[in-house]
């Protein structure tokens, strides 16, 4: 089933999330099943039965699937080519009707996202990559921007849900100093969302501090294939990543803050 | 002596705009486009020919090229006697057109199939005096093979006409100059009139492997469906009553005889190109369906049209993914996020319902005299 052009897996990566997300169209009173690591981090019955339905959709593809939603995730810390997918990303937002969430696939390949599909059911958006060379937004294909000045641009932040996190007021400060400097920096609620308006030319770099890598995968090859800059750095033995998307000038600077922000 | 600047050089920019240009003898042109083999080939020449059906023959006209450079190469101040830009690259590209002239004080024609192509423009450039006009023509982006080996970039187009914004009266070129009401009523006789059938013969012909648009017309069933979406348009537009009937009918009858010219060899992949640019919700396909479902007439023939649209598959188009979104996304998706639609509106219902067996057929009816 491996392409060299990634068209098939591209293919199948649009039509499960699409499939799966229309069931969102018609989303009665979100049940929410539980809390999970904080009562920050939210899962609703939708997640698990969209978690489902991919995963069948998926389950004729040769590669392992890693999703927020698995039971058993650490048997993929060392997978070279997996699926990585997110039911809802912005689960908080879905539950409290705030249409931007997002159901997000992307595939892994050796360290690199080559194919990536996220569906914003609520703004009726579908974005994806034709094979590993192109990006669209429903019809429309996707091409980066032109660079931008620091203070004329507009970004958007992830940062985890855990509050506990010991350089919380690290990223807080973070935030403010890019915020306070620039035409602002808003906080979505969901990276996949975030990082798709980069794409779509809304907003000018999104940026997350020690988000899970389901809550990316998708949307950073989408970003990739759209000609954006990607700064990605995992964290060892760990689905956290730190990331940045954007005109290379903007992800340079956001980059060199994050890793400042790692050396306090 | 005037510089006239046409941006694109394709069908009209080269074909057309030559011969409503004031005479050779007193106008040159500076041609601009982004095909780099187009422009070297210019660039090697002072001229090529354009013909014009005239008479069911064809009128040949020498235009002399000023000058033929890629938009990165173009720079306005270069031309001082320069006295107008005609921009002819296509609804998508006029943007990056129109920021080659930014802040310029000169008349900038937009000649796209767009109205709101012109508006565009003034809101997103400091270009104030940019008009909207309508090219009331067929002009192919090619010739017959023949005038091709003497000149290879020969283009044929019809006498048509061009009607333009009375606000640019000074130019001496050869237009119908029209009030908003006139150019109005043009451009919606030349929206529902002659592109919705033009486009529908343009996607039954790719699916019958004809090469030329005049090719769909001889093959009878097909004509049947083209005449067919003409009428329904038609009757469309009287029921309207905006319009009056006596000039629809002129112009329905006008279209249909244009679509047969066999003079023009006018590309089916040219006439066809960029379907998702044709899909539109208040363009040539759905919009049209729409106002017909809206007057109380159901489009048999123009729905087989729109089949045969979502059919259409060439590997070069800029819209060559289509055929990968049909394949990936189930219908109620596709209807609604890449048309547009609303769950529930009538022609959603109406696709959803007839499509599968609307496409069938069609593909029945093309197997019969496959080419």
């Amino acid at each position: 089933m491996m392409s060299h052009d990634w068209l098939n897996e591209s293919g199948i990566a649009l039509s499960a999330v699409t499939e799966a997300g229309i069931l969102l169209w018609d989303k009665k009173d979100s049940l929410i099943v539980s809390t999970k690591e904080t009562y920050r981090d939210l899962v609703s019955e939708y997640d698990l039965v969209i978690h489902r339905l991919i995963k069948k959709k998926l389950s004729d593809t040769l590669y392992p699937i890693l999703s927020e939603e698995s039971d058993t995730v650490s048997s993929f810390l060392d997978t070279k080519t997996c699926w990585i997918m997110d039911p809802i990303d912005g689960t908080v937002n879905f539950a409290h009707n705030i249409p931007l969430y997002a159901v997000s696939l992307g595939l892994q390949h050796q360290n690199s996202f080559v194919v990536g599909a996220v569906f914003l059911p609520a703004l009726k958006e579908i974005y994806f990559t034709h094979g590993n060379a192109s990006a669209y937004l429903n019809e429309k294909k996707l091409t980066s921007a032109s660079k931008q000045k620091w203070q004329d641009s507009l970004f958007a932040c992830t940062f985890s849900s855990d509050a506990t996190n010991a350089k919380r007021n690290n990223e807080y400060q973070l935030f403010g100093d890019i915020n306070d400097n620039s035409r602002g920096c808003l906080r979505l609620g969901s990276a996949a969302v975030a990082i798709c308006f980069v794409a779509a030319k809304r907003i000018d770099c999104a940026f997350g501090v020690n988000v899970k890598i389901w809550d990316v995968a998708g949307a950073l090859a989408i970003a990739q294939c759209a000609g954006y800059t990607i700064y990605l750095s995992r964290k060892p033995n760990s689905f956290a990543v730190d990331f940045a998307v954007g005109s290379a000038g903007l992800v340079a600077q956001v980059q060199s803050m994050i890793t400042a922000l790692e050396e306090v | 002596m005037q510089d006239f600047i046409v941006i694109g050089a394709g069908a009209i920019g080269r074909g057309y705009i030559p011969w409503i240009l004031p005479n050779s003898e007193s106008s040159s042109i500076v041609f601009v486009d982004h095909n780099a083999k187009l422009i070297q080939d210019m660039q090697h020449r002072d001229h090529f020919y354009t013909y014009q059906v005239q008479n069911n023959a064809l009128v040949k006209k020498k235009v002399v090229i000023k000058a033929a450079c890629l938009p990165k190469d173009f720079k306005l101040s270069r031309y001082p006697n320069a006295t107008a830009v005609f921009i002819c690259v296509g609804p998508r590209n006029v943007l990056d057109a129109a920021k080659l002239v930014d802040g310029t004080s000169l008349p900038v024609i937009c000649c796209e199939n767009d109205p709101r192509s012109a508006q565009l423009v003034k809101n997103n450039t400091s270009i104030k005096t940019c008009y909207f006009a309508i090219p009331d023509v067929i002009t192919s982006n090619t010739a017959p093979a023949d005038l091709l080996q003497k000149d290879s970039l020969s283009v044929v187009t019809e006498e048509g006409m061009f009607f333009l914004d009375k606000a640019v009266s000074e130019l001496g070129i050869h237009a119908v100059l029209c009030d908003e009401k006139e150019l109005s009523k043009q451009w919606k006789a030349k929206l529902y009139l002659h592109n919705t059938a033009h486009c529908v013969a343009a996607y039954l012909g790719a699916l019958a492997n004809c090469t030329y648009l005049h090719e769909v017309m001889q093959i009878e069933c097909l004509e049947k469906i083209v005449r067919g979406s003409m009428n329904e348009m038609l009757h469309t537009l009287k029921h309207e009553k905006t319009v009056p009937a006596e000039f629809l009918d002129w112009y329905a009858d006008k279209e249909l005889k244009r679509f047969a010219c066999h003079f023009l060899c006018d590309p089916i992949l040219r006439v066809a190109r960029e379907p998702l640019r044709k899909f539109a919700l208040d363009g040539r396909l759905l919009g049209a369906a729409q106002l017909c479902l809206s007057q109380g007439l159901m489009p048999e023939n123009l729905l087989t049209g729109i089949a045969a649209a979502l059919l259409f598959d060439c590997a070069h188009d800029n819209d060559q993914h289509l055929q990968f979104m049909r394949k990936y996304l189930v219908d109620p998706v596709f209807f609604t996020c890449i048309f547009g639609l609303r769950a529930g509106e009538a022609l959603e219902m109406i696709l959803s319902q007839r499509l599968d067996t609307i496409t069938q057929n069609l593909q029945a009816l093309v197997k019969t005299f496959e080419r």
